[in-house]
């Protein structure tokens, strides 16, 4: 099929064929990610994202397992990039690189890359990926930290490659100032390799369809999903939509506070009244990584059906108080962030429930990153990390989700992978009954996980947990879940700086349930009967949740 | 009883023999004033001249060292005087620094130029390159040190080096001093690299260095300031050498070098032999520490082992890698024995210094080092204890 130089209008057949070859292409470098890189967090984790960019830096697609927030960060990053390495200067085989938090997606461990595709002399287009890397030195702890330059090593904007050479002094910075250099710079060559792959089944896609370069499709894609995104805002009805939350924080609580105003078909976000950035742990969040998060949410809710692309976001303005939690400026702390972004959806849900229907859910349980690092004998100097979740939201018309990852699309490392590269064995990963809020929705359960240590030597036991000291909210008069709780040998633990555990040494992990939707009278018997069957609920729960009467099979 | 696996190490005795051969070498006093020799190195300079030109580049030395003082941007260096300024021969070896400089840096940077030399070859350097590292294990033995080693260039080739180590302000990393689990905390680590390349500075290097900074104006004005000082330091050391017509100091280097020899070798022999030992135990960090010696002198030749001392820690960053061990330890008997030479590497061939492999002062990568003085700053101690 040859379609020609689209000039203005593309057919939406056209289009679609074409868009989908695109996010084949993507798919497809996402692929090769997953089997060349080093560490668990890429191959098992999943922690990246691969997008394809027009040469202003506007995102078009991605991988359809790309992490959702990356992809809406990578676009702004990229123009940063571009503003210190000017698209004309650019040589074929050149890779440009950062990991700063500022300009990136808001932590050093996330490395960002731009690799420009040439056709003809020109660049026509850029691939980029944004992975979650081991390890980038710093200190071992997560959450507690008083400064980013406390976080490990900062590489402002630079070349990876230049003209196809490897940057030998950036490969030896990077590496030297890692605690697994062969897992970083493994992936890092492994993320290189994957785009230049990429950028040849793009000039494969030109040649096939006879095009001269992807400007107008470019501007097709953007311009109707644009488009699209004001019509549904359009629908919805025009109002502020204002709610608060309390999260965890880090030894002092956060507040989150959004104003949502629709206007037309325009959406404009405002995180005034948030709390203030913190000294005290690295849970602030730069504008960026708030920003992703919040403009996600409107895309899952607003446009699931169209391909994740830079046009969606055009009617939406994010706008968070400089110096807030939501705002960090440098040089705050900010490592953990996710721990206080991971709560925005629960926020922007909790204002827009009433005009957003179907499609929110109530507070969740939280993501808890756990990472497992030391020197072992057999194994060697060893990184393992897992993303396991607690349990969903209830929704207006569902049950709330078991523990599958949400906000971001990770997967969950498998305690087999884990034991066969850390010596840790793993005793239980169960749910975790009574947990769900209840309400006419439950909220989905929380799990439990038990392990042990197994080795010889010292484990570094790294958490992040959530929700350990403040409740999953419902909505619409639902229930908070159940609390979160971490155990080590029986002695519960508020403070998260990076636990030495020695051989023998028992974790247990107690993730929080989500909330409930709707109030808890309206659920119904048959359901806390089932709800008793399948044990997500005890008898002592049925009767003191849902004052149900589990041996008469009603309500008391 | 395993010996430091450190290359620096092993070169000590190879050093030693070629030095003492060059001693004998004939010469013809009065050449060096003459000057028109063309090719003349400054082998064979007789005592008197020696002294005058030894004093000569000891006063560029000072030269250095106050423009050092004058423009750097921090007070640790302007005010605290925590850096050294030194002249190497072509090889690496030290032949003076300036009077002011601290005398554990002058024992170290010899060993870090060879590294950096072994990783970009001398005939591989060009004119304005400027070579550094903050490497633990190759320079002084924790990050906030920068050594930095400039090539001095004469009729197209290299005929000595003009190096600096300097405390800075801040390399990141966690705001602990004691407290760490590894060097990775512990800030930006610079493996060898060049800060400047044929007189360019190295935008990436100083890029990277200065965001990985709480105060990168201090660091990198400093930084600047010690290239800058060493750039006048060079062109005073080409005055020098057309002063005294000289082509190099290849010679000249060999007299200082063998005659400080001999002289510590003299010293060493008129101590009783025997082996002397001593152990002491120091705070360390939550587990006390011990220090142990055996000091056995033999013939004109000197070896400090600290063998029995505790092994290096995961608690404490008060871990020293061998070369910060080996500054301490050898500059107690330069000051005892040899106070009125000025300081150069000569000096130390007659001894060898010995710690266990991951013992606290012989610690492995990546065991934390920051505070690694808590330790060796007791070495002249121990040292004392058993020798006195």
């Amino acid at each position: 099929m040859t379609v020609g130089k689209p000039e203005g209008i593309l057919d939406a057949t056209n289009l679609e064929i074409l868009w989908q070859r695109l996010i084949t292409i993507m798919n497809e470098v996402d692929q090769m990610i997953v089997r060349t890189t080093f560490s668990t967090i890429l191959s098992e984790g999943r922690d990246f994202a691969c997008i394809l960019m027009d040469k202003t830096g506007a995102s078009l697609c991605q991988s359809v397992w790309s992490t959702a927030t990356f992809s809406v960060v990578l676009p702004r990053t990229a123009r940063k990039l571009l503003e210190r390495f000017p698209i004309d200067t650019l040589a074929e085989g050149d890779v440009l690189a950062t990991n700063d938090p500022w300009i990136g997606t808001g932590h050093l461990p996330d490395y960002c890359l731009l690799t420009p595709v040439f056709w003809e002399g020109a660049v026509i287009a850029f691939l980029g990926t944004v992975s979650h890397m081991s390890d980038v030195g710093g200190h071992p702890a997560e959450i507690e930290g008083y400064d980013v330059f406390s976080e490990g090593l900062w590489m402002p904007p630079f070349k990876l490659y230049e003209a196809g050479e490897e940057n030998a002094l950036a490969f030896e910075i990077i590496g030297r100032n890692c605690r697994v250099p062969d897992m970083l710079l493994g992936d890092l060559r492994a993320m290189a390799g994957a785009t230049r792959v990429g950028a040849g089944r793009v000039r494969e896609f030109l040649t096939d369809y006879g095009l001269e370069d992807i400007d107008g499709l470019a501007t097709e894609i953007l311009t109707r999903s644009e488009n699209l995104m004001r019509r549904r805002i359009a629908e919805l009805p025009d109002g502020v939509y204002e709610y608060g939350l309390d999260i965890d924080g880090y030894i002092d609580t956060v507040h989150l506070q959004v104003k949502v105003t629709i206007k037309g078909e325009e959406i404009d976000i405002d995180y005034s009244g948030s709390s203030p950035q913190t000294r005290k742990a690295s849970i602030n969040s730069v504008f960026n990584s708030t920003y992703a998060p919040s403009t996600y949410p409107f895309k899952s809710a607003l446009a699931p059906d169209v391909p994740n692309n830079e046009g969606l976001f055009r009617p939406i303005t994010v706008r968070a108080p400089e110096g807030s939690i939501l705002n960090a400026t440098y040089p705050v702390a900010v490592k953990a962030r996710a721990k206080t972004i991971n709560n925005v959806n629960q926020v922007l849900f909790g204002a827009l429930w009433p005009v957003f229907g179907e499609r929110v859910q109530a507070s969740n349980g939280g993501i808890w990153p756990l990472v497992l690092l030391g020197d072992d004998p057999e194994l060697g100097n060893f990184l393992v990390d897992m993303l396991p979740h607690g349990g969903r939201g209830g929704m207006p018309s569902l049950d709330g989700m078991i523990p599958v990852s949400y906000p971001e699309n990770s997967t969950i490392t498998p305690c087999e992978i884990i034991e066969t590269k850390a010596p840790v064995r793993f005793r239980m990963k169960e749910l975790r009954p009574d947990s769900g809020g209840p309400g006419r929705h439950r909220g989905g359960l929380g799990q439990v996980i038990v392990f042990e240590s197994i080795g010889t030597d010292t484990i570094i036991f790294n958490l992040t947990p959530d929700r350990i000291t403040t409740l999953p909210q419902g909505l619409n008069d639902g229930q908070p879940g159940r609390i979160g709780e971490v155990f080590i040998n029986g002695e519960k633990v508020l403070r998260f700086p990076p636990i030495q555990l020695q051989p023998g040494d028992v974790v247990e992990l107690h993730l929080a349930g989500g909330g409930g939707f709707g109030p808890v009278d309206e659920r119904a018997a048959e359901q806390i009967l089932h709800d008793l069957g399948m044990g997500y609920i005890t008898p002592a729960g049925a009767r003191e949740d849902y004052g149900f009467d589990p041996e008469a099979g009603e309500r008391r | 009883m395993n010996e430091a696996k450190d290359p620096g190490q092993q070169g000590t005795g190879a050093a030693s023999a070629a030095g003492g051969q060059g001693a004998g070498a004939a010469r013809r006093p009065g050449q060096g004033q003459a000057g028109g020799a063309g090719g003349w190195d400054g082998s064979g300079i007789d005592p008197v001249t020696l002294d005058i030109v030894w004093q000569r580049l000891i006063t560029i030395m000072d030269e250095v060292d106050l423009m050092i003082v004058r423009t750097t941007f921090s007070t640790i260096l302007s005010e605290g005087r925590d850096f050294a300024c030194i002249l190497l021969d072509e090889t690496g070896a030290s032949l003076c620094q300036s009077v002011l400089s601290t005398p554990n840096f002058s024992v170290a940077l010899p060993r870090t130029a060879r590294k950096l030399i072994e990783r970009f070859p001398v005939d591989t350097l060009r004119e304005g390159d400027v070579l550094a590292t903050n490497d633990p294990w190759i320079g002084t033995g924790h990050l906030p040190d920068y050594l930095m080693v400039t090539p001095v260039f004469h009729e197209g080739r290299v005929v000595a080096f003009l190096g600096t180590v300097s405390h800075m302000s801040d390399v990141g990393g966690h705001p602990n001093e004691i407290e760490g689990y590894d060097v990775f905390s512990e800030g930006l680590r610079m493996t060898p690299f060049k800060l400047y390349e044929a007189g360019q500075e190295n935008s990436l290097a100083f890029e990277i260095i200065g965001r990985n900074c709480r105060v990168p104006d201090l660091l990198l004005g400093d930084l600047r300031a010690m290239a800058g000082a060493v750039k006048i330091g060079s062109r005073r050391f080409r005055e020098f050498l057309g002063d005294y017509g000289l082509s190099g100091i290849r010679g000249l280097s060999e007299e200082i070098l063998g005659r400080s020899e001999r002289l510590m070798r003299r010293r060493i022999t008129e101590l009783p032999d025997g082996v002397y030992e001593f152990g002491l135990d120091i705070d360390g960090y939550i587990e006390t520490v011990h220090l142990q010696v055996a000091v056995t002198i033999a013939g004109d030749s000197l070896t400090i082992d600290y063998d029995g001392t505790s092994p290096q820690t995961r608690r404490a960053a008060i871990n020293a890698p061998y070369s910060s061990t080996y500054c301490t330890s050898m500059y107690p008997i330069k000051c005892a024995l040899a106070p009125d030479v000025p300081n150069n590497e000569g000096l130390f061939r007659p001894i060898t210094v010995k710690a266990p492999a991951g013992s606290i002062l012989n610690a492995d990568f990546p065991a934390p080092v920051k505070a690694r003085a808590k330790t060796t700053n007791n070495l002249n101690q121990v040292i004392f204890g058993a020798l006195w």
